[in-house]
């Protein structure tokens, strides 16, 4: 039987295939993509590509780096961050430190909250108040509030139970800003405030809009009209989305798309260093109980190797605490305490009694490639001196479950402080069980001496105390402060205005949304 | 028929009661704590009190027995409510149902033209010679051994960043912007189809070469019937019960693992909420979206079941 070899003609088929083809591609050629105009006036709507999906907010809380920048759109505290972090007037206009534990505040005149109700001093008292609540998730230096005392509708006046040189600076921090007494319950939500911009409409899973808000005090001075943060959990898509040009800001721009994004003329990367990684112990048994043996490890990591392999270079390596730098704090005896010596660091083990070194776990996050890599590189230092790390690493919610209730050796996280006083280091090395410091390590000397740095109100007594504080963390190693993290931020040429907040609160960023306009880019 | 379809169906609501089951006790011993994972803010910045984190517990029932948050769970079940989830604090049969429509318009496009293009490519290589083999072998071989995610980050990077004729990714509704919803659609589908495309190419020209060597295709071709009848009606339609059931394994499969493609194209599917979902601990969401999944998965094999039945007539005998 012969088959005929003709060539065929084409088919219907093929026929429908391609018109759908063309279909496609004539739509794509029709729609716009990106944001902004190159032309006349500029629209003054910011499509930012957040990291992950807004939160149900809650007041008080602090609910990721997303929930932080959204309640830096939304709300506002007494007081607020300026683009070099400085503390500046927020709802009040006017403040003053009576004395180390006395703060008094005057509101602004004509405050209201977004459904239009006003913002009073009672607000104030009652926002605080409820702070001060442990159900409240807030942080816990709001205990410290000992009494408010309210003065007509403006006047606030705040006592604290110790004094506490921080205060201010939480009073500036986004989660715990001044909001409607209906949010003041741990299930209600908190997405009305006093801030430039209202939380207008919800895309589950897509994206949240944001628009100005004309009842905020420097309404004036915001031109942005909307802000549409739409949700890229990938890090490569958030970058996508930026050089494709669906996107103006982007956060959380990975490591490896810093050159990417450096070299497109379009675009401008603005990172700063602020969190940490970090090391911590587990001190109510095995090897870790001995600070000697904390030490050894401190003197067996390789930091630079940290930073150039894991942060791909950007970073900083930390050898000791993070303080401000060039502040009246950075000194050799708090950000020189160890260097890379891994000789050293067995002549400690001996010293401890493990001349032989030994076998433990070491726990990260898989989740996050940045913990695991780390402490794949903090595997092979230890090796060398005789410490066989077994990794052991899981998703960050079971990370976070290890810690805070010591199952795990060594583990390997990430945190970053909340304000830059030295103060900030408490919470890091003791008190309840927690994911953000080593197990069952307790030191009353060193909480004192954070203490005494806080509250004092002798200047002298300050340096003393903390000077103290560095000199126990140097000797005991409550934990190990590994290296600085860049955190990125990248827009094209048509975002003005944004700043990426040095230090610490880098992730309070978002409040300088509010000076953002666009341009032709 | 009716009878089959019964049967398959209380057989399936069996296995869905089971799924739920062991899936319950799973996520009940993997490590993590829901009220933790809620008050750490899921970057570990949150400052949490064992007081704050009791009234959490208590407020979303975590503080019950295991067996009475389990009667709990399955008596909602009977009556349709899948539960509240922890983290968005909405129900979980609303969150489900306004994923749900994205993913599935995802799995049916894909099925849809990696179907058609499957079929074509695979039928085409069956009656072409060895160069036409040859290169479907090839390129095929490509399909399916690129990662999804691969494939999707060099769509990514050639039709959005480099020729910007496409988005990189996002959603929006079709009812709110038809030409947009379609853009953004073009790249996640395209990702998906070259491997489903590849998979059904390679099992329809198996099945086209062992049908075509079937009595009946000499016996229609030796009584005059012309080569494109003997091909539809004798061949085609019978190599075609073997491409329905990997079709519909495949449309199972990619119901949840829609993923990576979700993640790469920031698509807002029911496998992104589900990996969400894991991530924080999310019981609720959990246990609905497997339910869900597990129930199309079931639902998909009772059709391609009586699809059988339409193809083949010796199954509806049987």
């Amino acid at each position: 039987m012969q088959h005929s070899t003709s060539p065929r003609k084409p088919t219907r088929f093929i026929r429908a295939l391609a018109i759908t083809a063309v279909a496609a591609i004539s739509l794509t050629a029709c729609a716009a993509t990106g944001s902004g105009s190159s032309s006349g006036d500029v629209e003054q709507v910011l499509t930012y590509g957040i990291n992950g999906a807004v939160p149900v907010l809650h007041a008080g809380q602090t609910q990721g780096n997303v929930g932080i920048t959204v309640n830096a759109l939304i709300h506002r505290g007494l007081l607020s961050y300026d683009a070099d972090g400085q503390i500046i007037a927020g709802l009040a206009e006017e403040w003053e430190v009576v004395d180390p534990s006395t703060y008094r505040f005057t509101l602004r005149e004509g405050l209201t909250f977004q459904d239009g109700s006003p913002v009073t001093s009672a607000n104030v008292k009652n926002s605080l108040e409820y702070y001060t609540t442990a159900d409240s998730g807030a942080n816990a230096i709001f205990q410290q509030i000992s009494d408010i005392e309210v003065d007509g509708d403006l006047g606030v006046t705040i006592s604290l139970s110790a004094n506490n040189s921080s205060f201010i600076s939480y009073l500036a921090l986004a989660d715990t800003a001044i909001v409607p007494d209906s949010a003041l319950d741990p299930e209600a939500v908190n997405d009305i405030g006093a801030g430039p911009f209202e939380l207008t409409e919800q895309t589950e899973g897509v994206s949240t809009i944001f628009t100005k808000f004309d009842g905020y005090y420097g309404a004036d001075d915001v031109e942005l009209e909307q802000v549409e943060a739409v949700y890229y959990t990938d890090g490569a898509a958030r970058v996508n989305a930026l050089l494709s040009g669906d996107v103006d800001l982007i956060d959380y721009v990975p490591w490896e798309s810093f050159s990417q994004v450096e070299d497109d003329p379009a675009l401008t990367l603005d990172a700063q260093v602020g969190p940490f990684l970090m090391a911590l112990f587990n001190t109510t048994s095995g090897p870790f109980a001995e600070a000697k043996v904390r030490e050894a490890v401190a003197f067996a990591i390789n930091r630079e190797n940290i930073v150039e392999t894991v942060l791909l270079g950007n970073g900083q390596p930390t050898y000791g605490v993070i303080v401000p730098e060039g502040g009246e704090y950075d000194t050799a005896d708090a950000t020189a305490m160890y260097e890379y010596d891994p000789e050293h660091a067995k002549e400690l083990l001996a010293e401890a009694g493990y001349p032989d070194g030994f076998s433990v776990n070491i726990s990260t996050s898989s989740q996050h490639a940045f913990l695991q890599d780390t402490a794949i590189s903090m595997q092979s230092d230890l090796a060398a001196i005789g410490v066989e790390l077994t990794f052991d690493g899981s998703d960050f919610a079971s990370l976070v479950e290890k810690l805070n209730n010591g199952t795990y050796d060594l583990a390997v996280s990430g945190g970053v402080g909340a304000v830059t006083d030295p103060s900030w280091l408490t919470r890091f090395v003791g008190g309840a069980p927690s994911f953000e410091h080593s197990y069952g390590y307790s030191n009353a000397d060193l909480t004192n001496a954070l203490e005494t740095g806080n509250s004092s109100g002798d200047a002298d007594e300050v340096r003393a105390s903390f000077d103290d504080a560095f000199m126990i963390i140097k000797e005991d190693v409550p934990m190990l402060f590994l290296a600085q993290r860049a955190q990125g931020y990248a827009f094209s040429n048509g975002v003005e205005g944004f700043s990426n907040i040095p230090g610490f609160t880098t992730n309070q960023s978002g409040v300088t949304i509010a000076d953002v306009h666009m341009v032709a880019g | 028929m009716f009878g089959y379809i019964a049967k398959r169906i209380v057989t399936g609501v069996g296995i869905l009661l089971v799924i739920v089951t062991i899936v319950f006790i799973a996520i009940q011993t993997v490590p993590g704590d829901p009220a933790l994972v809620l008050l750490a803010g899921n970057g570990g910045a949150g400052q949490v009190s064992p007081e704050a984190l009791d009234a959490l517990r208590a407020r979303l029932g975590l503080d019950r027995p295991v067996l009475e948050q389990y009667l709990s769970y399955m008596g909602g079940l009977l009556t349709g409510d899948l539960g509240t989830s922890f983290q968005l604090q909405r129900p979980v049969t609303e969150l489900i149902l306004g994923r749900l429509p994205n993913t599935l318009e995802l799995v049916a496009i894909v099925a849809v033209i990696a179907t058609a293009l499957g079929v074509f490519i695979g039928a085409s290589a069956a009656r072409g010679g060895r160069a036409a083999n040859t290169i479907m072998s090839l390129f095929t071989a490509l399909g399916i051994s690129a990662p999804v995610y691969v494939i999707g980050t060099v769509l990514v990077y050639v039709a959005a960043v480099s020729l910007r004729i496409l988005p990189a990714g996002g959603f929006v509704q079709f009812d709110q912007d038809p030409g947009r919803h379609i853009q953004l659609l073009i790249l996640p589908t395209l990702a998906i189809a070259v491997g489903l495309t590849s998979v059904i190419a390679r099992t329809t020209r198996s099945a086209v070469l062992e049908t075509a060597d079937q009595d009946w295709v000499r016996t229609a071709t030796a009584i005059g019937l012309s080569r494109g009848q003997v091909f539809r009606g004798s061949v085609l339609r019978n190599s075609l019960t073997p491409v329905a059931t990997v079709v519909g394994l495949e449309i199972g499969t990619l119901l949840g693992a829609t993923v990576l493609v979700e993640r790469v194209f920031s698509w807002p599917g029911l496998s992104t909420l589900l990996i969400d979902g894991v991530s924080t601990r999310d019981y609720p969401v959990i246990q609905g979206v497997v339910i869900v999944t597990a129930g199309l998965f079931v639902a998909i094999n009772i059709l391609v079941d009586v699809l059988y039945t339409v193809l083949d007539p010796r199954a509806r005998l049987s």
